[in-house]
């Protein structure tokens, strides 16, 4: 009876998961970034990343035009299509533990614009900036959470 | 005064073993039997539990030592102290995929983010939908 329980005990000590990042997702978000006197108010999902943009970009004021998420695993292709003229193709080429290593794809409409191989670590954020439009500037958002 | 106590307890103990008898027993073999039980029983070491702490404690620690001497063999870049930078998202390579395009790439002033700057798109008129 001790002899079982003490392989159980032992098995069940062995088995414990470590500290893989389970269960994360990739969100990606569509941001058109102006500069308006007065600023509007930052969308509160955009709350975070406004002081980089704004000191990175110069823009005092954010619109979020489209976001979307998508769960993150190793192996995993998935479309993130935040807007639809842009959207991006995320390939995890692998999983680390504090990290993805991911294979980003940006198009606009169906053109391929840009292809990155980045690793994204979690809440660490990923900014691309785009095209401008019309009096603003449109900055991609990806952020691992 | 000794003198008389010693006469009255010798008068005393006398008396006793004229007149007080032991009570008999209706069932001496078994009330006997019932004794030597009992002090077979006192006499035996206690047996002892199936989880004594003592020996717990120690599997326990021998349990986690298990685990960590496991984990260093067999995953051993899990096992290191991770630095900063393992938090802390990268570029290996951009690429831009059409030739008026340029890519530049930077981390973020606020040293948790990195940026990806695109040159050369084409800029798109406010009437175009982007969303």
């Amino acid at each position: 009876m001790s002899r079982c329980l003490t392989a159980a005990f032992l098995l069940l000590v062995l088995w414990a998961p470590g500290a893989h990042p389970a269960g994360d997702r990739i969100w990606s978000a569509l941001v058109l970034a102006t500069n308006e006197d007065p600023s509007t108010p930052i969308p509160e999902p955009l709350k975070k990343f406004a002081p980089v943009i704004e000191k990175v970009f110069g823009y005092n004021s954010l619109y979020l035009l489209g976001q979307k998420k998508r769960d993150l695993f190793y192996g995993s292709e998935q479309w993130l299509v935040p807007s639809k003229e842009f959207f991006f193709k995320v390939q995890c080429l692998s999983q680390g533990p504090t990290s993805y290593t991911l294979r980003i794809e940006l198009y606009h409409d169906k053109n391929l614009l840009v292809t990155t191989e980045a690793r994204l670590a979690r809440d660490s954020p990923l900014y691309i900036r785009g095209p401008a439009w019309g009096k603003g500037q449109l900055i991609f958002l990806l952020e691992v959470r | 005064m000794r003198n008389f106590d010693e006469t009255d307890w010798a008068k005393t103990k006398s008396l006793l073993r004229e007149h007080l008898t032991a009570p008999g027993l209706e069932h001496p073999d078994f009330v006997n039997s019932r004794v030597l039980e009992e002090i077979e029983r006192q006499g035996k070491p206690s047996r002892p539990a199936a989880f004594p702490l003592r020996w717990l404690a120690w599997s326990g620690i021998a349990a986690l030592l298990t685990a960590g001497v496991l984990t260093t063999i067999v995953l051993p870049q899990q096992a290191g102290r991770r630095g900063d930078t393992e938090f802390i998202s990268q570029v290996i390579a951009a690429r831009a995929e059409s030739p008026q395009l340029s890519v530049s790439e930077f981390r973020a002033p606020d040293k948790r983010g990195v940026v990806i700057w695109i040159e050369g798109a084409e800029y798109i008129p406010a009437e175009n939908s982007v969303r």
